[in-house]
């Protein structure tokens, strides 16, 4: 079987001991690539192990999920019993896997987000956008006031940014309607 | 925009198709690779964080010294020249290539850094720099430190030789087990139909470029525009299809030339048109540019017959090799499908 610990980007050789946590750039033992190495404890940190799981004995608690093991654990979102297998740990929180899933569907879980769709951004760029083409706008302002409204409570950018997009797409899209219905309003009167 | 506390921006953009940016929390880095619309996240706890590699590269060098080429080549071909609109669009083409040469070398050097944990090895893709790269370290060591204690050398070396005697021992051994052995994730079919049609409009964009030597009609420069447009939305499509799928590395570079190709000659020609709308403001609208185009004959235009020729021999490279790398890859993927299973015959009791 093939071992590796902190290996080349280039060649994917492994580098020796002696390569790592060195200020300057050393070159690779197999490609020559200067390479620079920063390893830290977790590295040789042992991967632990989760024991047996014991079988309960008469009026102990048991699991939720496995009645015949001892509950370790309470979930903290459901109240479940859980044993040490069904116990999830996340961000300090002993969850359930149910609750794990729904916090993940719901978005209730910032930590186990892995993607965003920017409202925010959609609503700008079809308020936006269209102006380009002027006449393009009679369907970019509507969409883009839709837009900001139907999707005003969804989170922007996982960094926290303000509603600001949203403020200036729903302005702009109903200065642009407003805009067509005085253009409207003309050429009927007219 | 509201200040943001819970993450600190790190050094370093990078990304071609997708921007990447690392951001710091508390406990974990979050990677951002950010499209228009959408974000997608990944997270390196760093208590998890392995070691982090920074390789050197020639990237940003080869870069600088292209684009010092390409400016060289225009301004050159521009001293040749009597016609003021030429030496315009020449020169603004030259300026441009000796900005991106400028902001290049001011970057400094290039590398590519990695960060691994037990599971994993990723690329930071924002960190393309070396002094961006420099940063990030010095900010992440402590902090890293912090969340797993400080090793000093003697330790790291001894506990690199117990990690290997453990790896002998017991093979399975969760820490030091390759990443290479996770299975990647599948690859998309591509049939490389769109491919070949990149290749093919290549070649015909440069039969086009031939003829516009010899002959010139308002007709002919538009119908290679929007032979050149329709160009450009089938090299997209390439592209994009060929994420994730199972097209070889070399095809898939070529396309990515191609792309950048088709890329830098609407910057040419948008030059060609700002430097014509400079000398001549009378070209005041789409057509009488077309016009005025039309009038200059490439065989008496030095620099128009230097961009034609070398639209002619690009397009014409990049197609016959790409068309040649297309077959092999078809060719491949051919001889790669397994035969029809036989048909099962009952067994018949005797």
């Amino acid at each position: 079987m093939h071992l590796s610990l902190v290996t080349c980007s280039k060649c994917r050789a492994i580098l020796p001991a002696e390569q790592f946590n060195v200020e300057q750039f050393v070159p690779c033992p197999s490609c020559a690539s200067a390479i620079s190495a920063v390893v830290f404890p977790a590295l040789f940190r042992e991967q632990t192990v989760m024991p047996a799981e014991p079988l309960i004995i008469e009026g102990e608690a048991s699991c939720f999920y496995h009645p015949q093991k001892k509950a370790a654990i309470p979930c903290e979102s459901c109240g479940r019993f859980l044993c040490a297998l069904c116990d999830v740990e996340l961000n300090g929180q002993h969850l359930c896997p149910a609750c794990l899933e729904s916090g993940k569907k719901k978005g209730k879980l910032k930590s186990l987000e892995n993607q965003r769709v920017l409202y925010d951004r959609i609503a700008l760029a079809a308020a936006v956008l269209p102006l380009l083409l002027v006449w393009t706008s009679i369907i970019g302002a509507p969409l883009a006031l839709y837009l900001a409204l139907r999707h005003w409570k969804e989170p922007c950018s996982i960094l926290g940014r303000s509603k600001a997009r949203f403020v200036i797409a729903i302005v702009l899209s109903i200065l642009q309607i407003i805009g067509w219905i005085a253009v409207l309003i003309y050429f009927v009167t007219k | 925009m509201a200040k943001n506390k819970e993450y600190r921006k790190l050094p370093g953009r990078g990304g071609v198709r997708k921007s990447c940016r690392v951001w710091l929390a508390a406990d974990h880095l979050l990677m951002i690779f950010s499209t228009m619309f959408n974000q997608e996240f990944k997270r390196f706890y760093l208590r998890d964080i392995q070691a982090i590699t920074v390789r050197k590269t020639n990237t940003a060098f080869i870069w600088t010294g292209a684009c010092l080429t390409f400016a060289g080549f225009f301004v050159l071909l521009s001293f040749g020249l009597k016609d003021t609109v030429g030496v315009w669009v020449l020169r603004s083409i030259a300026g441009f290539f000796l900005l991106c040469a400028a902001l290049n070398a001011i970057g400094g050097g290039s590398c590519i850094a990695e960060i691994k944990t037990a599971v994993s090895t990723e690329e930071l893709s924002s960190l393309k720099r070396l002094r961006h790269a420099r940063k990030t370290l010095a900010i992440l060591r402590p902090l890293i430190d912090e969340a797993q204690g400080k090793m000093t050398s003697e330790q790291l070396v001894s506990e690199t030789s117990a990690a290997w005697q453990r790896a002998n021992q017991n093979p399975l051994a969760p820490s030091i087990v390759s990443t290479a052995q996770f299975p990647a994730a599948p690859l998309k079919s591509c049939s490389g139909r769109v491919h070949q049609s990149v290749f093919f409009l290549l070649l015909i964009s440069g039969t086009l470029a031939a003829l516009l030597i010899y002959f010139h009609p308002v007709v002919l420069i538009v119908l290679a525009s929007l032979f050149d447009l329709a160009l450009a939305a089938v090299a997209i499509t390439a592209l994009i299809q060929q994420q994730g799928s199972d097209v070889t590395p070399g095809l898939r570079r070529l396309t990515w030339i191609a792309g950048g190709y088709i890329g830098l000659s609407y910057l040419v020609s948008i030059a060609v048109g700002f430097g014509l709308a400079i000398a001549e403001p009378t070209n005041n609208n789409q057509w009488k540019m077309l016009e005025r185009i039309a009038e200059f004959n490439p065989l008496e235009t030095p620099w128009l017959l230097a961009l034609l020729i070398f639209n002619l021999i690009c397009s014409l490279g990049l197609g016959i090799i790409g068309i040649n790398l297309n077959k092999k890859f078809r060719d491949q993927k051919k001889a790669a499908v397994p035969p029809p299973p036989l048909p099962v015959i009952p067994a018949t009791p005797h």
